[in-house]
Order: structure tokens, then sequence, then C-alpha cells
């Protein structure tokens, strides 16, 4: 642990092939604002020889939301042009909420939500609402691109599906159904074990028929309890069809707890994690469907946030 | 009578300038001429033998300028905690000397095994990854009351039984057991607070420079340079004498308790000697939570016993208090609870018992309420449990067994002679509305969201007078524009001492404020003094400050005789008044002197008269002059995730006078804050397994923050206290002691269940809430109660 | 790129001076421009008593490194000041309410504040809460910090109104 980074070098690319090109040393790393990787850096825990920046390369820089064709954010936006957006405050309340939450609200004005989602951190919040809003990376070797969903995009431990000679250069949001809304939330609790975790998180995308009455399609996402977050899959098929209401969503809930895997020998840390990630998954649940139908602004809700 | 310029008056203070402008220098923020870095090389593991330690090729690297390991330091062992400097020999038996500068032996992961000195601090760095270290690990205890047990490891070799101290309370009375057997009523309970750290925002660090003249010079935010100097004399470095340093602390980016102990300027002064340069050492924060420094963790239970009238009978309490691996504050801040706990109330029958043992976790210290906060979360939940018992409302049970003046205070030998708990009470509970909201024992509430109320009383002390070196001397000059230069030995680590010395400075002297300058915080130029703690400033030092003042005043008056001559008028000195820089006299009406007159010409007196104005004031404390406070919380709990929320608070000070109430507020702003982070968030969680810190960050150690601010209230009950500076007393602790206990009080008021140890966190909430407090996850291990 | 000659932009002003990639902007300033009133306390970006503005916004200065500073806009504590000395209306408020006590948070929060006015001048006590709630403080307690930045944001207004 230490005060100040041990020597390394640093390269500002112009490209993304340019930037794809120098990963191929050994002990280089892609840069971009650097939360994640300059904390990690100091404490010892990683160390590389060469930062990559793609921060000056063009064309990585765009960020548009529109509710019928969706969101884009390109690598180098930040997570602070996320939380003014109209948009994204209506639609993709969860990021919303997500972003909103990040906690301290510094961190918004300097780290990029792709390295967010890239820094492939468990208790990130950014991650669990992107999986709400099944959210599409764009993968690129510069010359060529791919899309990979955020359901792949995780390949357990820290890894992603990001490969040698690889970036993300985009994320993409599909635009949410007519009467779907999604919610966000967090709770922080103590680290008992080493192995026990000191947060849980969870985002839902609940999209409701035309009577608004019935669920069609739902997500449920629970985070900090494995490597990646957890979609419920069991929860999320058996919501679909069912009244939106106290009766589905705590079943779901219960599916939520059953889906979790234990992860501390003190049966006292998981009985009350259990209990955590049953209210927030009802309790997202609920909010969700509520902004489905209302289509209300989440930032009046601000006051619901544990 | 109540006339004064300054005194009780809302004003800023001077030293804020700086800190709002950025040009106040802390410690880090000095470069000294050809100055290089030092860092310290901190165990992995928890308990260790260290087979050898390899330190060729981190020598080898450019720019390394000395590696330093147990062999190099002096075969002495010393204790961080300077406190045995400011108690009689006989008194400090507590204070165990148990450690190196660096260790022999890991004793906990974290302790110092290694330091260097390099050019710059990224060289040290990568020489600390350098020093080869073969371990040969040893099982660790990381359990009191395992460490208690027959066969256990051993943390020190010459404390076969890990334990490190052991006392009955000195003021045992009364018969317990026969008041306990004659009771109405007996209650208990059980309970542990937590490691809470400092977390002063300047992490530890200190810059050692031997002068041309072999003179050491220590730049360090120390709360009390005098004694840390006497300390590092006597028992770090015997072969320097009190004249061979000179100890600066520049400003301090927070203290509250933790600079009361020795930090790296061990380390520092080592470095220096051997490369002969002028060392900064430094430390990061994930050092500071692996540390050496938070609160004791104190194993409590309480048994209380009551008639049924209301009359507390008899307490007894049994501490067992885990240290750590050295002990440094532990056995006097354990010693302290005893004091506070046994004596917050008037009781006949008393009864203590404690034990400090060793474990292998890092090194806890003294921290603001030293031992006060601990105790108070036990006793106060305990004498709730002894009121619901007797079907009393808790407030009219705590007024029913107040001290009043002529009773023992809480340091028995020395009586009490002013308290103002009862008005304390009476107000708080006044504004706050205690008789509409607390609705009695069995009041049910539903809901998800519940809110309940509750309250608790202290007493703390301001100074230790009669038992620690309680004196202090300042000494004033006054210069030709009727300015005054103060030198005084507080420290300011914030809490407004300068502010309100210069406010009693100027009332003495009749000076005005914006000339009064303060110079402190250097052991050549201020008075021997042992430092800023306890709440001892504003009595001990002020006074100090009052007597000189009073003197110059004096001075000015004798002076001024003649310059009312030329107005016509005859005049004693005692006629004469200074005020706020002017001088007049109700016989001389319309006679304004300035006082930079007078002082002028006492300078620029080329006759027989000549002589700079000056005095010197010293005071010796025999008192601890108890503070009280009285808090109401009122609290609301998610019964569905266990998160408890402060909604209010309200706090009523008896502080004798307050010199400055803006400054006291901020003091009591701050400690409650503090004490809602120690009541609910602040959790300092060691593995179980490994001795390892689980929460050494920010992001895992919860501080409070601008969100979790209550309402709150904070009123002032000014009764002079006679042997008082202007009548005020001591106010910076207490505030710290009331809140845990307080809103513990009010969870159970809202949702009937107790949690036996801090944080109560809402895990523990919940889990309380769903089991009930009798099926608790942990057992006290003191009582076989639940925690 | 590696040891060169770096250009800051700070406090209005430009300063050279040599940096090296692995250098942090905290110690930048701090150690090459001599600008110590920005302070260190976590180093993680957990506290916020490192807050500069880059470009207008609080940033961290102990996890930004300090060539991707280059370029932009950055504001210390000891550029608050107007040219004439005149002290900044936020830190004559935290004069006034007693704002600061150890102040090894008060350089973060006086910034972290500045930007807050300059993108909401009439803040409720909630915004200011909110907007300060990545910045600890281990002392105050935040209440007067908070009622400092309320008679700020009044005192900036009613200024305002007199020059308009
Ligand atoms: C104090 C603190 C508090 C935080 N609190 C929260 C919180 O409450 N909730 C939350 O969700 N997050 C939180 N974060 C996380 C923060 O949001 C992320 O660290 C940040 O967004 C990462 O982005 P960056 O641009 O700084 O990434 P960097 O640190 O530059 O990079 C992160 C990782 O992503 C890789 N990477 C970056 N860009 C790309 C790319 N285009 N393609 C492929 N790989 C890439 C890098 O190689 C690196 O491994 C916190 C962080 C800190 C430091
Ligand atoms: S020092 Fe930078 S956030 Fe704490
Ligand atoms: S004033 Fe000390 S940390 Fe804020």
């Amino acid at each position: 642990m230490a005060r100040v980074l041990q020597p390394f070098e640093f390269i500002e690319a112009a490209g993304v092939k340019e930037a794809v090109a120098a990963l191929s040393q050994p002990g280089t790393r892609l840069f971009a604002g650097g939360c994640d990787l300059v904390p990690a850096i100091r404490r010892g825990q990683v160390r590389y020889d060469t930062l990559v920046s793609i921060m000056k390369i063009e064309g990585l820089s765009e960020f548009s939301s529109h509710p019928k064709v969706g969101v884009k954010i390109g690598a180098q936006v930040l997570l602070s042009r996320l939380v003014n957006d109209i948009w994204v405050g209506k639609r993709w309340a969860a990021l919303h909420e997500a972003v909103e939450q990040l906690y301290p609200p510094h961190i918004r004005n300097m780290g990029t939500v792709v390295g967010n989602l890239c820094a492939a951190v468990n208790y990130y919040d950014v991650p669990v609402s992107m999986f709400a809003h099944r959210a599409v990376l764009t993968l690129s070797d510069g010359t060529t691109s791919r899309e990979v969903g955020i359901d792949d995009f995780y390949t357990g431990g820290r890894g992603t599906a990001v490969g040698a000679g690889e970036m993300v250069t985009q994320i993409d949001l599909p635009p949410p159904a007519a009467d779907a809304g999604s919610a966000f939330k967090k709770i922080y609790k103590a680290r008992r074990r080493a192995d026990d975790l000191h947060k849980i998180n969870a985002a839902a995308y609940v999209a409701l028929d035309e009577a608004k009455e019935k669920i069609t399609d739902a997500t449920l996402v629970i985070g900090c309890v494995g490597d990646s977050p957890l979609r419920i899959t069991a929860a999320e098929s058996a919501l679909v069809g069912q009244v939106a209401g106290d009766e589905a969503f705590n079943s779901a809930a219960e599916m939520a707890v059953a889906a979790v895997q234990p992860m501390t020998d003190a049966g006292w840390v998981e009985e009350i994690r259990s209990d955590w990630i049953r209210i927030l998954a009802r309790d997202v649940l609920a909010q969700a469907a509520s902004r489905a139908l209302s289509r209300h602004d989440p930032a009046e809700d601000a006051h619901l946030a544990y | 009578m109540n006339d004064f310029a300054y005194v009780g008056k809302r004003m800023t203070k001077p030293d804020i300038y700086g800190k709002v402008t950025g040009e106040a220098k802390y410690t880090d923020d000095i470069t000294l001429p050809g100055m290089v870095e030092g860092r310290i090389l901190c165990a992995p593991v928890a308990h260790a033998k260290i087979v050898s330690i390899d330190t060729s090729e981190a020598e080898a690297l450019p720019g390394v300028l000395c590696v330093l390991t147990h062999k190099d330091c002096p075969d002495i062992r010393f204790s961080r905690s300077t406190m045995a400097e400011a108690l009689p020999e006989f008194a400090f038996t507590g204070e165990r000397q148990d450690q190196f500068i660096l260790t022999d032996k890991v004793r906990y992961m974290g302790d110092w095994v290694a330091a260097v000195a390099a050019e710059d601090i990224t060289t040290a760095e990568r020489a600390l990854e350098l020093i080869r270290v073969e371990y040969e690990p040893l099982p660790p205890v990381l359990d009191p009351f395992t460490a208690l047990e027959q066969g256990a490891p051993v943390v020190h070799e010459d404390c076969a039984d890990n334990i490190a101290f052991e006392m009955d309370h000195p003021f045992n009375c009364g018969d317990v057991e026969k008041a306990f057997a004659e009771a109405d009523a007996v209650a208990e309970f059980s309970g542990v607070n937590s490691r809470q750290k400092h977390l002063h925002m300047e992490t530890d660090v200190a810059i050692a420079s031997f002068e041309s003249d072999k003179r050491l010079v220590i730049y360090s935010p120390s709360q009390g340079p005098h004694l840390a100097k006497k300390h590092l004399t006597k028992r770090v470095f015997p072969d320097l004498d009190d004249g061979d340093i000179r100890w600066i602390s520049p400003a301090i980016g927070g203290g509250f308790g933790a600079r009361l102990a020795l930090g790296v300027e061990p380390a520092a002064v080592l470095l220096a000697r051997h490369c002969n340069r002028p060392v900064r050492v430094t430390t990061t924060r994930e050092e500071d939570f692996q540390g050496y420094s938070s609160r004791t963790d104190m194993h409590q239970t309480i048994r209380v016993a009551a008639t049924k009238e209301g009359k507390l009978l008899a307490i007894d309490q049994k501490i067992v208090s885990d240290s750590g691996a050295y002990l440094s504050h532990s056995a006097t801040t354990s010693t302290v609870n005893m004091q506070k706990t046994l004596g917050v109330l008037k009781c006949d029958n008393i009864k203590g018992h404690l034990t400090v043992v060793y474990t292998n976790t890092p090194v806890t210290s003294g921290f603001r309420g030293y031992g006060n906060p601990e105790g108070a979360f036990v006793l106060q939940q305990a004498l709730d449990r002894l009121a619901e018992k007797i079907g009393m409302d808790p407030m009219e049970f705590r007024l029913r067994n107040l001290k009043e003046p002529g009773d023992p205070s809480c340091f028995v030998p020395v009586t009490l002679e002013h308290t103002k708990l009862k008005e304390c009470i009476d107000v708080g509970a006044e504004k706050f509305g205690w008789k509409d909201k607390w609705q009695g024992w069995d009041a049910a509430k539903e809901g998800r969201y519940r809110r309940g109320v509750g309250m608790s009383v202290l007493t703390h002390a301001s100074g230790a007078g009669g038992f620690l070196l309680e004196h202090s001397s300042c000494v004033m000059k006054v210069l030709t524009d009727g300015s005054l230069n103060l030198i005084v030995s507080p420290c300011e680590m914030g809490q407004g001492i300068i502010g309100a010395l210069t406010q009693v400075a100027a009332e003495a002297t009749g000076l005005r404020y914006e000339q009064i300058r303060i110079s402190t915080g250097d052991t050549d130029v201020t008075m021997f003094d042992i430092g800023s703690h306890a709440s001892r400033s504003m009595l001990v030092i002020g006074n100090a400050v009052h007597a000189a003042g009073v003197k110059i005043h004096d001075q000015i008056c004798e002076r001024a005789v003649k310059y009312f001559e030329e107005h016509q008028v005859k005049l004693e000195a005692s006629d004469i008044k200074v005020r706020a820089g002017e001088i007049t006299s109700d016989k001389a009406p319309g006679v304004v002197i300035d006082v930079s007159k007078v002082a002028y010409d006492a300078i620029y007196d080329f006759g027989e008269g000549g002589s700079q104005l000056n005095a010197s004031g010293s005071y010796l404390s025999t008192s601890h002059h108890p503070n009280h406070q009285a808090a109401f919380a009122e609290v609301e709990v998610d019964t569905e995730t266990g998160q408890v929320t402060v909604v209010n608070y309200v706090s009523a000070h008896d502080i004798g006078r307050a010199i400055n109430p803006l400054l006291v507020e901020a003091q009591m702003e701050g400690s409650l804050v503090q004490g809602i982070g120690f009541a609910l968030t602040e959790d300092f969680v060691i593995d179980p397994e490994t001795g390892k810190v689980l929460s050494d960050s920010l992001l895992t150690y919860r501080l409070p923050s601008t969100m979790d601010v209550p309402p709150m209230e904070h009123l002032l009950i000014e009764e002079p206290l006679e042997a008082g500076p202007f009548g005020a007393k001591g106010c910076g602790e207490a505030g710290l002691v009331n809140p845990a206990p307080a809103i513990a009080n009010a969870i159970y008021d809202a949702v009937g269940i107790r949690v036996h140890s801090l944080p109560m966190s809402a895990d523990k909430v919940l889990w309380a809430l769903k089991h009930g407090t009798e099926e608790a996850p942990g057992q006290s291990r003191v009582s076989g109660q639940f925690l | 790129m590696s040891k060169r000659i770096g250009t800051f932009n700070v406090n209005g002003k430009n300063a050279d001076t040599i940096v090296e990639p692995q250098m942090l902007l905290v110690d930048v300033l701090r150690e090459k421009l001599d600008l110590t009133g920005t302070k260190r306390a976590c180093a993680a970006g957990n506290c916020g008593a490192c807050t500069v503005l880059a470009d207008g916004d609080p940033i961290c200065s102990c996890i930004t490194l300090a060539v991707a500073a280059e370029g932009r806009e950055i504001e210390t504590v000891e550029g608050l000041r107007a040219a004439d000395g005149t002290l900044h209306p936020l830190q004559q408020a935290f004069i006034d309410h007693c704002a600061a006590q150890c102040g090894y948070c008060t350089a973060g929060m006086l910034m972290t504040a500045k930007a807050l006015l300059e993108a909401n001048p009439r803040p409720t006590r909630e915004d200011v809460k909110r907007a300060l709630s990545g910045n600890s403080c281990r002392c105050t307690g935040y209440v007067k910090i908070i009622d400092a930045v309320m008679d700020a944001a009044q005192q900036i207004n009613a200024a305002k109104e007199v020059a308009a």
C-alpha cells in the first residue's frame, strides 16, 4: 500500500486501432477516467508497464438518448453526462438511479460509463442497472466490430468478453416498451468475513400490457452476490403473464433469494443477506411497475431511496 | 455584571482564516531543505516470528539512504501513550512499556517491521517492496476471551496470561451483593463497543531533523508536544534530554485523542539519525486503518439494582478490554470508563472490575470521550431496563438519582461542587417534548417505519486535576499598538481553543480581540503543559491566561493614572478599567484613553519607567470540575431492512459558561455526528480468521456524511463555575458520550429490541427484530448475555 | 510519454513543471506547484479532501493522473480569492459560521460548494447536502458547513442583484 504510483508509460492513443495495437505488449492496459485503475495501482493490487489512454480518440464521445430510439453511450462519456439527461431520467430510471446514487458524486465527473462496466467489479451499481436495461456493448478492434449483450459480457472472476486486441467503443440501450418502467436500489452492510460483501444492489425492468395490468416482460437483477450481476431468470419468466402486484413480486423475490448462492459460513450473515435480497427484489419490481403505470419521473421518488 | 466585551459572544476564530485560504501549514505541507522521505514496512500477518530480514536489495537501490530494522533500534521498550509522563510514578503502573520502534516479533497485521529513508517517496516505496522478510507464522489470538484461556497463544513473551492490566475500581464502596439481594428490581445489560477509528483526515506524519548543533527538531501533529517530547526522551531515546528536542506542532488535521499517542515520530527520528538528513515519514489511509489507533473495544456487563421508588441502590461493572497488540491507552481509557460509568449517578454501592487483554489485533488507543462513551452505551441501557422493571419513566428514574453538590464526584476523592444536570434534563426534555413523545414502556407501535425516543445523561471531566499534572502557564507581552502576543500551550486541532483563549485574553486584559495573536505549538516557545485532551484546555489553560491577563490589565491601569491626570482627574489605579482597548473610569466620564498610548509609552520611555507591558500566568487545577449533559434522541426504524435513522436530537449542556457559544455548538455538532457514526454505521471489522482489517477504507468503513445529519439542538445551561475562567467548564469531549445510548434506548422504544454491540447497524437490528434479543448471533463472553 | 515538461493551467495561470506519467495531480499541485492548500486524506476518491475543479467540475486530485489534467482549467482553493485578496463569499461564510475546525476537509468543501453554486445558485438545504455528500468532515458534523454554503449563496445572489 503506497502513497504514490511506481513509474509506468502513458500513451494517448489517437485511434481505436492504435489503442488496441498497443495492448499487444504485455503489461499494457486501457485507461479511461482512471477511477478504477489509479487506486488499484496505488494499493498494489495491479501493476502495468504502460497505460493506453482512450480519452483522446476521435469519435468515442457520443452520447444521445431518445425514448423511441434508445441510448448511445460512447467510451469516453462520463457518468455525469447521464445524471441530468431528461430521457434517461424518465425512461431508463434504473440507470438514472444507479448513477444518481453513485457515491461519492465526484466520481461521476471522472469515471466513464464504459469504464465502470469494463472494470468488472462485482459491487458496482451501473452494471446492475445495465442488465435491467439489456444493454448491448460494441467491441471493436479498430477495423471490425461486434456486439455483445450485457448478459454475455462478464465471463467470471473479473473477466469480460473483451478479447485481446479489442476495446469497448459504445454501449447501446434499447428503447423500453411503451408501458414499461425500471428501478434500482441498494443497501449497505458491514463486511463480517473476508468473503462477505458490504453491499447489495438490485434493479428491475417491468413492461405491462396495454391494459396496464399484466406483465409482458420483466428483468430482475441482483448485484454484489457473485462475480457479476445475477439475472433471476426463473423469476423473470414466472412474472410474465401475471398481474403486476404484491403477490407476483413477493414470489419473484423468493425466487431471487433461492437463486443466490451462500457466500459465507456465518449463518446469520446469510440470513440477513437473504432478507435484504428479498426486500430489494420486491421493492425494485414494485417501483418499476408503478413507474410503468404512471411513467413517472424517478426524481420524485428520491425519498424512497434507502 | 454580565457586561463582557467578548466573553459569551458568538465570534469566529482567528485560526480559521488560514484554513479557508489554504495557507495554514500542516506537517505534510512543510518541506525542509534536504528533506528525504521515510516509509515503514508493515507486517502482512497477524502473529509471526521474524526469521530473517534481507535488506541488501533495498539498500542497493539508487536513492535509498538507509533501511532499518529491529536491530537498529534502541533496545528499550516504550508505550505509544505519552500519558505516563503526566501521571505520578505510583499511578502509572498501568501503562506498560511494551513495544519497540521496529518490532522484534510481529504481533498484529500492520506491525512495523522495517523503515526506509530515500531521496524521494517513489524510491522509498520501491525499496519497501525489495525488503525480503521471512516470517514464521504463529497461531494468532484475535479475541480477548480466547486470549484469556489457558494455553492461548502468547502475544508478549513477558506476559504469559495475556493480561496486560487488571484492577478493581479504586473507589469500590458499600456492599454491592447485599444491595442486590435487598433490591426490589435488578437489571443487567451487556454490550461491547466497536473500535471506532479516529479518522482524523490528516493521516499520521512527522518530520525529524537534526540541526547542525545536534539539536533535534520534530514537526508533527501532536496534541501534547511537551508530553510527547518528555516521553520520547525518557523512554524511546534515553540519550536525548528534554532540552535536546524542539517539538513543533503545526496546524493539526484532527486529533480526537489519536495525537495523544506517539505516531511515526520515533521512526522519523531513528531514520534521521541514521541518514543525517531531515526525514519526513508519511503513512497512508490504509495503514491508518490497519494501524495503531482506534477506540478500545470494551466488553462489559453492568448490573444495576433499585428500590421500587426508583432509588438506585447498586452498580456492578465488569470490563474486559481488548487492547490489541500493544497497550497504549487501553488501560487508562478502561479505567476512565469505570470512573465515569460508576460515578454519573448517586449510588452508595459500587463495584467495578477491569481486565485489559492483549490480542494479535491492531493497537487501540484513546478516543474523544476516553472510555466514557464505551461505558455509557452499556450503563444507560441497563438503567433503562431497570426503569422498565419498576415501571418508571426513564427520565424520572434518572432525575431521582442525581448527584448534588457535596456528593462525591465521579472521581471520588474529589467532591462535586457544581452540577446543573437536573436543569439539563428539564430544559432538554421540555424542548424535545419528552412528556408527549415518551408513551410508556408498553406503548404499541405499528407499521413498517416505527419511531421511538430515548435519553441518556453523562458526566465528564474538565481536565483531571488531582490526578494528572494539571498545571499550565502562559506569557503575555503588549506591543506599541496595544496588541498582545500571547504565548500559550494548547493544541489547536480544530476544536476552537485558540479562539476561546483569545476571547479570555481580550476580556481579562481589556485589549482588543482583533489585536491578540497567539503563538503556540512550539516547545521552545511555550511553557510546559500536558496538552489538549480531557476537555482540560479551557479550564486549565484558560485560567492561566486569565491570571496573566489580569496582571496586564492592572499594569495598564497603574500606568494610566498619569494620563487621567492630564485630563485633570486624579484617580487610583483601582478606579480605572480597560475594556476592548479603551481605558475609562466611571469617575472621569467622557475621558477615553486608547491602550496603545499606554503600551507605546511603556516601551518608548527613555526615563525610568521603561518596560514593555508583560506578564506570565499560571494555574494549577485541583479538581476535574465535571461538566454534564442530558440528551434526547428520536429515531425511526425501518422494520423491513433494519435501518435506523435519527430524526431529532436535543442535548443540553452544563458548561458553566460558554466563552463562545458558536464554538461550543460547533464542538457539540461535530461530536454528535461522530456519535451517530459510533452508534449506527462505523464498523471496524477484523476478519476472525486472519486478523486482517476488513474495513480498511472509507468505502467499507462508513463515516457519517452530510446525508446523515439529523435536525439537532444544543442548549447551553450557563451557571458560572467559580473555578473556571469567567465561569467556563470544558466541553469538547462529552458530546460523543450520549448519542449511542440515547439512540439505543430510542430503538428499544420504537421496536422493543436492543442490539448489544456497536454499531447498531441495520443487519444486527434486523436480526434482533426477527429473532428477539435473546437469540442474537453472539453471546457476551463476560456474562453470557446475548449480543 | 515519460519524464517531460508539462503545462498546467491552474487558477488561471499556466505553470510549467516536470511531470512523469505516474504522478498524481494532487502531488503535482502540492509538491511541484507549491499549492499545498489541496489536501490528501484517503487517496482513494472516497473523501473529497483533495477536490479541485477541472473545467468547473469537482474531481478528486488524488486519483487523477497529472498528465490527464493537462489542458484542463484547474482551480484550487488558492484561486478562490479575488485578485485584490478579497475572500470569496464562500470563504467569508465559512469564517462567519465557523465552518472549519481542523480545516483538513475545508479546501475540498469549498471547491465542491463553488461548483454547486455555479450550477445551482439558489440551492435548497437538501441540494447542498447532496452536493457535499462525497466530502467527508470528521470535525464539524456538517451543520455549520451547510449553513455557510446556504449563506454564501444568498450573499452571492444579493451581490448579483445589486450589480444588475
Ligand atoms: C471512490 C469510488 C467510489 C465509487 N462508487 C461507485 C458506486 O457507488 N457505484 C458504482 O457503480 N461505481 C462506483 N465507482 C466506480 C466508478 O464508477 C468506476 O471506477 C469508473 O466509472 C470507472 O471508469 P473509468 O473511466 O475511471 O475507468 P478506468 O479506471 O480508466 O478503467 C477501468 C477498467 O476498464 C477498462 N476499460 C476502460 N475503458 C475501456 C474500454 N473502452 N474498453 C475496454 N476496457 C476499458 C480499463 O482497462 C480498466 O480495467 C466508484 C469508484 C471510486 C473510485
Ligand atoms: S483524498 Fe482524494 S478523495 Fe480522499
Ligand atoms: S474540519 Fe476537520 S475534517 Fe472537516
